[in-house]
């Protein structure tokens, strides 16, 4: 018997870099927890397990040392990571005993993307309708909403700009090559999807 | 631009949205001891209304979360969005 291999969900492709125009990379953090609970309740044992206010309106984070927690709604975070998350899961399943939660680990579950460079909200823009404005979308920003057809996650890290983009697993191929034709007139390559089937670019 | 307002997101476009059909409508307590006219009435008899109307939402393109909506069906316009257990706001149209 072959030994497993690991691979992460996109490691079939190179980061694409045009100068300073525009770059795409996986970005592939080591765990994502999907939190459920009432935040009225668990946001005192949260922060007291983590250091970090769980945020509480559409658009916040909330960031702590190696842990990042998304809104994505009214009683649901994902948690972002750098460390392999079976730690923080346990420090989170001893601080949240008393509370009614539900904590699942998705880290296989979902691909991440990073893309960066000057016309990163422009090539964003064409593909999700939310207002990526600077005024209408700061850096710190997340939000839940669609990519042409996929649900994803958008979150801006940084200013420069520097946004990461969390998607399902089967759909990160599909995302990936969208956001490269998406790009094209700032140089990035045509990108043909793994099925070879031609895109229909929305 | 047509937009619908979530109540925990804010205005986004209608294709992250799913459509409940009408509000309001409890499930009966005791299923076993209705007749089928009575269980017919509850399944599909809906009220087919011109005009202001309350459905149900799902953002499901974001939130996932379920919430009601007043719109008028004759124009599409929707006047107001509340959350589920909220009462439903009457506004001047009905
Ligand atoms: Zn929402």
């Amino acid at each position: 018997m072959s030994a497993p291999v690991e691979r992460t969900p996109l490691g079939h492709r190179d980061p694409i870099v045009v100068g300073d125009e525009a770059r795409l990379a996986e970005h592939a953090p080591a765990g994502l927890l999907i939190l459920r609970c009432e935040p009225e309740a668990a946001a005192e044992p949260f922060r007291l397990a983590t250091g970090v206010d769980l945020p509480r309106a559409v658009g916040t984070t909330g960031i702590g040392d190696d842990l990042e927690a998304l809104w994505l709604g009214p009683d649901e975070w994902v948690l972002i990571t750098a460390a392999e998350p079976t730690r923080l899961r346990e420090r989170l399943r001893a601080g949240l005993a008393e509370q009614h939660y539900q904590l699942v680990d998705v880290s296989d579950a979902y691909a991440g993307i990073e893309i960066g460079g000057r016309h990163a909200r422009n090539l964003l823009a064409k593909l999700v309708t939310i207002d990526l404005h600077p005024r209408a979308f700061a850096a710190g920003t997340a939000v839940a909403t669609m990519l042409a057809k996929s649900s994803i996650w958008l979150w801006l890290t940084a200013e420069d700009p520097v946004f990461r983009l969390f998607v399902r697993r089967s759909h990160a191929d599909h995302v990936w090559c969208l956001l490269s034709d998406a790009g094209r007139e700032w140089g990035l390559p045509p990108a043909i999807p793994i099925g070879r089937v031609p895109l229909q670019v929305p | 631009m047509f937009r619908i307002t979530c109540p925990y997101c804010g205005p986004r476009e209608p294709t992250e949205f799913t459509n409940g059909g009408e509000a309001h409508i409890s499930r009966p307590q005791h299923p076993e001891q209705l007749s089928d006219a009575e269980w017919a009435e509850f399944v599909f008899m809906r009220s087919n209304t011109k005009g202001v109307f309350a459905e149900r939402w799902c953002h499901s393109g974001g939130c996932r979360k379920w919430f009601n909506a007043l719109r008028d069906t004759a124009t599409d316009e929707i006047l107001a969005v509340y959350r589920v257990g909220e009462d439903r706001p009457w506004t001047d149209r009905a």
